[in-house]
């Protein structure tokens, strides 16, 4: 019994240093996103990487997003002769919510997998101790520069998803359920208000932080070769993902909660 | 200026496991040491303790008559940028170009232009005897000796006053080995730094070394000239240095 109780306790303390460590290391790298210098080549290296070679990914969820959802609200409305509020539940849904866990699930699994892999091999391979032998702090040259682009991209791939994810309600509405075209379109521009496309984009950043932050330091962080840089990785997209998620209740909480 | 580099009971454990227990170790200014010792000896972990890259338990690390450990951010990255190092596995970074590895230090301290640096990478590339084209190449598209070459010349660039070495030969074949091992003999005293090499390969040590030390269970054992490695009358070195089956260094394995 006390050996159980011993059990939970060692795993409560380690999961509070571990939070601890991870509070420190965010600090650490926002801290040095506002000191020089500043890598500014690697910011935009990053940036291009989140922000232009994500787009494809996230743009073809949105538009099927979108699609799917307007198929599935349509026949779901129609029990309740309600078919006429889709395009407005296609706009909110989108605007508010799947656009912006939907792209951050995709950058997390595309994103924070490539910098926790990319980190983690640096570090096994000693290239993360060079740099400090090279008169570079890592902090500021590896982990400010991506976490700061993937900040900073994740709202701009969220405007995108918005606007392809509706496009996906409207083709489906006008091209198979027979929407007319204005009236869809009247209906979206109806409902939306500006602060549905803000919180969206507010939930974007913070994913983007979280996905820039989880792949750092589970990259910095890992040991022992092959196997280490592989279960960085893993741990860098279960914990965004997770993360995300939660953050999306915390966010839409603070944003809607009446 | 070169610099002196002093250890005084420096300690390191992981865990249960003490890789270093109280090393003393002494070089000059302008000395060259190199550390011998086998497999898990903590040569590796004991040269990461004198760049600050670990922090000891114990002990005190001098470099140029200051403490390592009570050194701010910047007195520590003032000291980084005197010091130059060559990884085991040479750590180039592999997203830039080897041009822009040689001279990651002086862009970083924005010391030269990026159109300098590549006149400047032509320049340290011959001295280690590769062409200027090898700078235009990626890391990953050289070959285990060309590699060792480009982490030599991006430890030098700089112009370092005090240089590391981590099993430079590691990997190479005898005949690069003993090409890498004039290369470092020529840039350190071209140089005039002072130099401090870890390596196991007997061969190695007796070119790159004017003294050598050997590290034993986390100690140093036994400290003279490179020269009489082999014939220190110190039975464990004398073992390590011939790479002798029986001795007291298997004796104690064997216990």
């Amino acid at each position: 019994m006390l050996d159980f109780l011993a059990g939970i306790g060692r795993a409560v303390i380690g999961a509070c240093r571990s939070v601890g460590a991870l509070a420190i290391f965010a600090g650490e790298a926002v801290s040095c996103m506002v000191r020089p210098p500043f890598h500014a080549r690697q910011f935009w290296r990053h940036f291009v990487e989140v922000a232009y070679f994500s787009l494809p990914v996230v743009a073809l969820t949105a538009l099927f997003t979108g699609m799917v959802l307007a198929l599935q609200s349509y026949t779901g409305f129609a029990r309740f002769n309600a078919q006429s509020a889709v395009a407005s539940v296609v706009a909110l849904s989108v605007t508010r919510e799947l656009g912006p866990v939907l792209a951050g699930l995709m950058v997390a699994g595309r994103i924070g997998a490539a910098m926790a892999a990319e980190l983690g091999t640096m570090r096994v391979t000693d290239q993360i101790d060079a740099l400090t032998t090279l008169s570079t702090d890592p902090m500021k040259y590896l982990v400010a520069p991506r976490i700061l682009a993937a900040t900073l991209a994740m709202p701009l791939l969220v405007l995108v998803a918005d606007i392809l994810g509706v496009m996906g309600g409207y083709l489906i509405g006008t091209f198979k359920l027979g929407f007319v075209s204005a009236a869809f379109l009247d209906s979206v521009w109806d409902v939306l208000v500006v602060m549905d496309v803000v919180s969206g984009l507010v939930k974007a950043a913070v994913f983007g932080f979280v996905i820039g932050l989880m792949g750092c330091w589970c990259g910095y962080r890992s040991r022992g070769g092959a196997q280490g840089v592989g279960l960085a990785t893993t741990s860098a997209v279960v914990a965004a993902s997770i993360l995300i998620l939660a953050l999306d209740y915390v966010v839409t909480e603070a944003f809607f909660a009446q | 200026m070169t610099l002196s580099v002093v250890l005084r009971g420096v300690s390191k454990a992981f865990g249960p496991k003490q890789v270093l227990d109280g090393v003393d170790l002494t070089v000059p200014a302008g000395g060259s040491l190199v550390v011998l010792g086998g497999s898990g000896s903590g040569k590796s972990v004991m040269l990461r303790c004198i760049l600050g890259l670990i922090q000891p338990d114990a002990g005190v690390i001098e470099v140029g008559g200051r403490d390592v450990a009570a050194m701010g951010r910047a007195d520590r990255r003032v000291l980084m940028d005197r010091i130059g190092m060559l990884f085991q596995g040479g750590a180039l970074f592999d997203s830039l170009p080897v041009w822009e590895n040689v001279c990651f230090k002086l862009l970083a301290q924005r010391r030269i232009t990026r159109a300098a640096a590549r006149d400047r990478a032509a320049e340290v590339l011959a001295q280690v005897g590769l062409a200027a084209s090898v700078g235009d190449l990626s890391p990953a598209e050289l070959s285990g000796g060309m590699q060792k070459r480009v982490a030599l010349a991006r430890a030098v660039a700089a112009q370092p006053d005090l240089l590391f070495f981590d099993e430079p030969t590691t990997g190479l074949d005898p005949i690069m080995g003993a090409v890498i091992d004039g290369l470092i003999v020529d840039c350190v005293q071209r140089l005039g730094a002072t130099a401090i090499s870890i390596t196991h390969d007997m061969a190695s040590a007796r070119r790159i070394g004017e003294q050598a030390a050997m590290l034993h269970r986390g100690r140093i054992v036994w400290q003279g000239p490179a020269a009489s490695l082999g014939q220190t009358g110190n039975a464990m070195v004398d073992q390590f240095a011939r790479g002798e089956r029986e001795g007291p260094i298997e004796m104690e394995l064997r216990r």
